[in-house]
């Protein structure tokens, strides 16, 4: 049957009509179909294979005349499907050839618009579903101890975790915390979606970026306006706008970077273009990286070649090379340690001797302004001891005195020679007590300085060397000093723009008084007990000075400020004070040894004490930690750091700026280029540079 | 006599395949360019990328508006084999890589290139498969096949009889009733037809060649019948194979576009109202 | 019989075997037409030739009847309209027609099939038109030429008229000499210089060569007329043997023949057998290049054989003629057919094969390649949508190498299928020469469905509007319509299954 040729003629088969979408339910199971099939709808049809009809035919007997309708049913069935049966339809009129119903089956077609609708279905109901607690979802979960994990269920709206760094931060807010648009309804959805949001309005409401505050508030046109490196540099109008977005990216992770930057934003800005560090960066400065003045002098040669080559200091010579003394991590730099950890070994004795004699006690050109000040002063101790003895010596010869006239009128001989025997030792007491205070007083060889010191002499606005010049306000300072102590010279240092408190702390007012009343006795000043290194305020002799307690000693600071400030001044006597607390000689100015003073015409008259800990390159990072593996055998860290070799000198513009040259050579920008390069270790922008310079937290946030 | 091809659409395919190149080579550059710019080119790319998924899923629409004068559906073939391959290639530039990491991009991400793949496999697929059907020798409209085995099972059914009848020996209506009646009663050996291998065809070779040693004469054409309607149910039954194969397939690549269709546009709603 | 010009032929001419009781008896029969029935339609292909005994039938031309008064489908100019409207009218039901339309249609059940020209007398009313009277004669020229009929007859008054088959014509005409004069005649006064005038061999002729070649022309038919359904019977191996020959190889020929209508198959002999080298149609000519060579030089004997493959209608135009009018004329020697034979052998399958299987016959074959198809339907579904829910063919069908001729309709050159239907219901467009089925007419016959040898066309039981099974209320029998491809006639862009297949392995092609 099946090599029939002809069996698909049109009058043979089923017209076939795959564009329906039932199939025949016995046929799907792979027996005969029936010939009509399935409705459109899926309904069977088959349970009969044709609707037999019946014919009507009126037979007339010939015989009787009579006429009879004879009915009968016809087979219907269409060629195709074989032509009328041989059975024929039954007598009621039935199908003879019927089958049980089928359940038509759908075709593939129809099933995959089925599945086709259930995968829309599915896929609308998760992202339904899990959007349904949205807030909840959405990054790690508190679970019910109040902890962030990230376990919970999975979002559909949450394009992917949180960078670690902000992974806890929505626990509180969640989406809203920086898409405002974010909303519980689904109203206040549709509306943020014809609504323009900026996210970085969220961001700068945590992050700083050493902008004032009244900046943030007052919400520039940009939020970056302040925010980053560009507002360092002239602003060019054709660069482009940077927003947060331009270079953080979120949502790509725990473990994403939330910086991913590539060196072709930074050439968005920058106008020297470059894709290669060590091909095309432009050169490190000729001083790289000595480029800022040197605060501290430190004669590295000096110490490691003269000093500690000296046997006697050898011992304290350092034992793991430079790091014996940069200990100090800042900013990924190695800076030296503490003075106290270092350099107080060896200097912090010098220190504590320096002393700043600030007035001495002058000899003054007319003897009556030194009386006036005695005068100030009462009698001097020993004379109160000659005159007390001539008292009590009168004392006890004045009964002997007030009973002489009985002892004469009675006329008792021994009793009148005992008496002029008292007085006569009376008369003995009171003139050796005359001769002791008669050479206690003695004016003939005067206790005083021949001149002014220079602090005095600034601080009186007086010349120090001219007796005659100086006197009368040397005299009026002392009468002064000698009254009140302290205060004269607390306003003289006052209307020198001092702080008075500062530069006299520890200054008892008795010291000084002892002081200028012992010069005023003409005797000298004998302190109960020797002055210290780094005792402070002392007196000796005819001086008022000061010894430093330790390094970095406040008064000390205090009086070098005051001599910075009076630097360029025209007063008389400012020179030389300045002079005083400036140069390396004496005095305070032996700071300058090791720290470094401002140069006159610097136009900040401050101090650096300390290396400062900031970079000067804020856009710049050198991190040393990762260098440290890649140090040549023997050489550490001289592998970059190489010293100047005794006596050689830098070019020019090969050192620091500032007149203190380095006595290291600079680093060559091969020196990084030997492993930064292509193939090599990393060398791109973001390895050294920074974009934000200052960048912090709000506290209103903490 | 030469039949000629009307009209290949091989130079519209190049044609559109560069063009379709150079569109994703410019927004690739212009996306790293705006990406350098400190700005981003999702939403054009995105965009880009969804007018291209639509226009990929309009090739369906056309099949259902075939009565409309749209063109050759060859011509939309051609297109939705360049657009579907442009999609990948604005796909990646538009994730900037081939995965996401929250979890309904991950479900859409694995949707796209769960279409992609199957539209590319059913692309090789499509035009490898056709020359199997031919090379079976037989044709038959996938609709008839349940009817032919029907009728095969029937021709076996009385040919195993009549071998009975013509011998009075029991042999054949054994052979059918143990072995070939389960061979006759759907199609079998998919796998086998599937991938080409001939284990069915072993299969009957090995199983007519043992009974044929235990006939006689008189069964001899009853079993050649028998073999006869083995034989074309074979043919048939690589066609079931095969043909269900290819509608499978679509089915497979309908229902994951439409599904992958349905989140990319839950997708474009959610950058809207999340949007920087 | 007693037809004064039936009367005239000369019974002894006839031989035994082919008397002319016969003929009268077997090959016609006599017809009653009632006042402004149509007797013949134009564009109609038909087999058999009229003659009115008595009565008066007018010849309708200048201008002709329109196709609505002819009970054809109005031909309506594609638009998109047409198109969008199909979106509405696909229904899940299958063949819905609004069985309303149909109590229009004027077809009654007399000795004939007959069908009336409306309001014949207002239509025709004033126009003077040929009349045809008692023993005149129409129809023969389409019958013998298998050509359409080039005009509509109607009959204005009730007519009685004989109607002969085309077999008998044509025993007519070869054994009775006054028929074939009479017919060569107005063959030769109507229709052959027109005919030569198309032919490209004769381009630039003037009239009175063209009226010489035509006097000298002879006139031959091979092969039978309804070889369709013989075709379907017939073992395709013994076909070439079994087709007459017209000229045979080796032979030596004495004119040229020129194909009018049908299909020849020149073949050459090759070893033990026949070898096709190709087939001419319509307008094709054979034996030029042998004539050629025999005038300018030696007498060249035929290189190839012709034998009509089904039916030719042929013109046999003399070689003194040609000698005179056409040789003189040719600088190069015309190609022989001879260049076909250098092919490899092994590459003649597919030609072999649409010959076989008669597909020469389609201009718009239905041809796909299996290599490229994926069996997906898509083609089917197009044509279903296109013609409201219902496909109008079946892909399935004869199959060569890779290549698949489908149940489609061919839309053949010679369309045996419209040979004998009784409304004129399927008939070939007159602007696109497709053919096609005029559902409202249509009576469900099947007789085209059956003639058609290819099994394109399709009867089906249609239903109402309400889904229903439409029955004839006497006989309980289903109604049915023929249906067919109809090249998807008013929807622009063409056929939708060749538009709708995206792996462009489906043509439709002239073969």
């Amino acid at each position: 049957m099946t090599e029939d040729k002809n069996r698909f003629a049109h009058d043979r088969s089923p017209y076939e009509r795959p564009n329906f979408p039932f199939r025949c339910g016995r046929e799907a199971a792979f027996g005969k179909p029936c010939p009509r099939g399935p409705t459109a709808g899926g309904d069977c049809q088959g349970i009969a294979d044709c609707t037999p009809f019946r014919t009507r035919k009126v037979v007339t007997n010939p015989d009787t005349g009579e006429e009879t309708e004879i009915q009968r049913w016809e087979c219907r069935r269409p060629a195709h499907a074989g032509g009328p049966c041989a059975e024929g339809p039954r007598p009621d009129g039935a199908c003879s050839c019927s089958a049980p119903p089928c359940a038509p089956k759908p075709t593939i077609r129809r099933q995959r618009g089925r599945w086709a609708l259930l995968a829309v279905a599915a896929m609308v109901a998760m992202a339904l579903a899990f959007v349904g607690a949205a807030g909840g979802i959405i990054g790690p979960q508190p679970d019910h101890e109040g902890v962030l994990s990230h376990v919970g269920w999975p979002s559909s709206v949450n394009p992917g975790p949180l960078s670690g760094k902000h992974e806890q931060f929505t626990a509180k807010d969640g989406c809203v915390s920086c898409h405002v648009g974010h909303s519980d309804t689904l109203t206040g959805w549709a509306g943020a979606l014809f609504e323009r949001a900026t996210i970085a309005d969220a961001c700068v409401s945590c992050h700083s970026f050493g902008e004032k505050q009244a900046d943030t508030d007052s919400k520039a046109a940009s939020p970056m306006a302040f925010a980053a490196h560009n507002t360092k540099f002239p602003s060019r109008p054709d660069a482009p706008t940077a927003t947060c977005m331009g270079c953080h990216t979120e949502h790509k992770g725990v473990d994403a970077s939330v910086t991913p930057i590539v060196d072709g934003q930074c050439a968005a800005c920058h106008t020297t273009k470059f894709d290669d560090f060590a091909e095309s960066h432009p050169k490190f400065g000729a001083n790289f990286p000595h480029e800022s003045a040197r605060t501290i002098k430190f004669p590295h040669g000096k110490h490691l070649d003269t000093h500690f080559a000296d046997p006697r200091y050898a011992d304290r010579a350092p034992t793991e090379g430079c790091v014996s003394c940069h200990t100090d991590q800042a900013d990924g730099r190695l800076l030296p340690g503490s003075f106290e950890n270092g350099c107080a070994a060896c200097h912090e004795q010098a220190i504590k001797e320096q002393g700043m004699a600030v007035f001495g006690l002058p000899e003054l050109s007319d003897p009556e302004l030194t009386a006036e000040a005695r005068d100030s002063c009462g009698f001097p101790a020993p004379q109160l001891e000659s005159a007390r003895a001539t008292l009590d010596a009168l004392a006890e010869a004045l009964p002997t005195m007030q009973s002489l006239g009985e002892t004469a009128e009675s006329g008792d001989v021994d009793g009148v020679m005992s008496a002029v025997e008292t007085l006569n030792e009376a008369q003995a007491t009171i003139t050796e007590a005359q001769e002791e205070m008669a050479e206690a007083v003695d004016m003939s060889e005067a206790v005083s300085l021949d001149s002014l010191s220079p602090t005095a002499a600034f601080l009186l606005a007086v010349p120090a060397e001219e007796v005659d010049d100086y006197s009368e306000a040397a005299a009026e300072f002392l009468i002064a000093a000698a009254a009140d102590g302290a205060a004269p010279l607390a306003e003289a240092i006052e209307a020198k723009g001092g702080d008075a408190t500062l530069l006299l702390a520890g200054l008892s007012p008795e010291l000084v008084t002892g002081v200028t009343c012992a010069w005023a006795a003409n005797t000298e000043y004998e302190p109960k007990q020797d002055p210290e290194p780094g005792a402070g305020w002392t007196a000796q002799e005819t001086q008022v000075s000061y010894l430093p307690t330790g390094h970095a000693d406040a008064v000390t600071k205090g009086w070098i400020a005051l001599g910075l400030a009076n630097r360029a001044s025209e007063d008389e006597g400012a020179d030389a004070f300045a002079e005083l607390m400036l140069s390396a000689g004496d005095g305070p100015g032996r700071c300058f040894k090791c720290h470094v003073a401002p140069a006159a015409d610097a136009e900040k008259q401050a101090v650096q004490w300390a290396i400062p800990r900031r970079d000067i390159r804020p856009f710049t990072a050198f991190n040393h930690d990762p260098h440290l593996n890649v140090l040549d055998q023997g050489a550490g860290c001289a592998t970059c750091h190489r010293q100047l070799e005794p006596g050689a000198t830098l070019a020019e513009g090969q050192s620091r700026p500032g007149p203190h040259a380095n006595d290291f050579k600079p680093i060559d920008q091969q020196t990084c280029k030997d492993c930064h390069h292509p193939g090599g270790v990393r060398q791109d922008c973001g390895l050294c540079h920074r974009y934000h310079s200052n960048p912090s937290i709000r506290k209103r946030t903490m | 006599m030469i039949i000629r091809t009307v009209n290949s659409v091989r130079p519209f395919g190049y044609t559109l395949a560069a063009i379709g190149a150079a569109v994703v080579a410019g927004l690739a550059y212009y996306s790293h360019q705006q990406h350098l710019q400190l700005s981003d080119a999702t939403f054009v790319t995105g965009w880009v990328l969804l007018t291209a998924m639509v226009s990929l899923a309009l090739f369906n629409i056309r099949k259902r508006l075939s009565m409309m004068p749209m063109g050759r559906a060859a011509y939309w073939l051609a297109l939705h084999v360049v657009v579907g391959l442009f999609a990948v290639g604005m796909f990646i530039v538009h994730t900037g890589g081939i995965w996401a990491t929250g979890f309904y991009e991950q479900v859409m991400a694995g949707l796209f290139w769960a279409t992609a793949l199957s539209g590319v496999f059913g692309w090789l697929y499509q035009r490898a498969m056709p020359r199997r059907l031919t090379r079976i020798g037989y044709e038959v409209v996938y609709e008839r096949i349940p009817a032919e085995i029907a009728a095969l099972r029937e021709e076996a059914e009385e040919a195993a009889l009549d071998g009975v009848g013509a011998s009075g020996e029991p042999t054949l209506g054994r052979f059918y009733s143990e072995t070939m009646e389960d061979f006759f009663r759907r199609p079998r050996f998919i796998m086998s037809h599937l991938l080409g291998a001939g284990a069915a065809q072993q299969w009957v070779d090995i199983r007519f060649r043992t009974v044929r040693g235990l006939i006689g004469g008189q069964e001899e054409p009853a079993l050649a019948r028998l073999e006869a309607a083995a034989r074309r149910k074979l043919s048939i039954d690589a066609h079931y194979a095969i043909q269900r194969s290819l509608k499978l397939w679509v089915a497979v690549h309908v229902v994951l576009s439409a599904a992958l269709l349905t989140l990319a546009v839950w997708h474009l709603i959610l950058v809207h109202v999340y949007a920087r | 019989m007693q037809d004064p010009v039936v009367a005239a032929i000369d019974a002894d001419a006839f031989p035994g075997t082919i008397p002319l009781d016969g003929i009268l008896a077997n090959d016609s029969r006599i017809i009653h037409y009632k006042a402004g029935e149509i007797v013949v339609r134009e564009g109609d292909y038909g087999n058999s030739a009229f003659l009115i005994l008595s009565g008066a039938c007018d010849v309708v031309v200048n201008p002709p009847l329109t196709d609505a008064q002819l009970g054809r489908q109005t031909e309506a100019p594609a638009s998109l309209g047409r198109a969008i409207a199909q979106l509405w009218k696909r229904t899940v039901v299958p063949e819905v027609r609004d069985v309303a339309r149909y109590s229009d249609i004027s077809v009654t059940q007399t000795d004939h099939q007959a069908v009336f020209l409306q309001d014949y007398g207002v239509v025709l009313g004033g126009r003077s038109l040929p009349r045809l009277g008692a023993q005149q004669m129409f129809g023969e020229l389409a019958a013998l030429g298998r050509t359409p009929r080039a005009a509509s007859v109607v009959c204005v008054e009730d007519a009685e008229v004989l109607e002969i088959r085309w077999q008998g014509l044509r025993e007519l005409r070869r054994f009775d000499a006054g028929w074939r004069r009479q017919i060569d005649e107005n063959y030769r006064a109507n229709a052959l210089i027109s005919h030569l005038q198309d032919t490209p061999l004769f381009d630039g002729l003037s009239e009175e060569a063209l009226q010489s070649i035509a006097d000298a022309t002879l006139f031959e038919t091979y092969g039978s007329f309804d070889w369709s359904s013989s075709f379907q019977r017939a073992d395709a191996d013994a076909r070439l043997s079994n087709e007459p020959v017209i000229a045979r190889e080796g032979e030596y020929p004495d004119g040229l023949l020129l194909i009018r209508a049908g299909f020849g198959r020149v073949s050459v002999r090759q070893g033990a057998a026949d070898r096709t080298l190709t087939y001419l149609s319509a307008g094709d000519h054979f034996g030029l290049s042998e004539l050629y060579a025999g005038v300018k030089g030696d007498g060249s004997p035929m290189e190839a054989t012709l034998r009509a493959v089904g039916y030719v209608d042929a013109l046999r135009v003399p070689t003194q003629v040609l000698e005179e009018h056409v040789f003189p004329r040719m600088n190069t020697a015309p190609d022989s057919f001879l260049q076909y034979a250098a092919r490899p052998l092994a590459d003649d399958s597919l030609q072999e094969w649409a010959i076989e299987e008669r597909f020469i016959n389609g201009t718009m074959a239905m041809l796909i390649d299996l290599d490229k198809c994926v069996r997906c339907d898509d083609c089917v579904r197009a044509c279903a949508s296109t013609h409201g829910g219902n496909p109008r063919f079946v892909r399935h069908g004869k199959i060569n190498d890779h290549w698949m001729v489908a149940n489609a309709c061919m839309h053949c050159s010679d369309p045996v299928c419209m040979i004998g239907c009784p409304t004129g219901a399927i008939h070939r467009t007159q602007a696109g020469g497709s053919v096609v089925i005029n559902d409202d007419s249509c009576i469900g016959c099947g007789t085209c469905a059956n003639s058609c040898p290819y099994n394109n066309i399709r009867l089906v039981e249609i239903r109402d509007l309400s889904g229903a099974p439409v029955q004839d209320e006497a006989t309980g029998q289903a109604i049915r319509k023929a249906t067919k491809c109809d090249l998807c006639a008013g929807i622009p862009g063409g056929p939708a299954c060749e538009r709708a297949c995206p792996h462009g392995a489906l043509q439709r092609v002239d073969f």
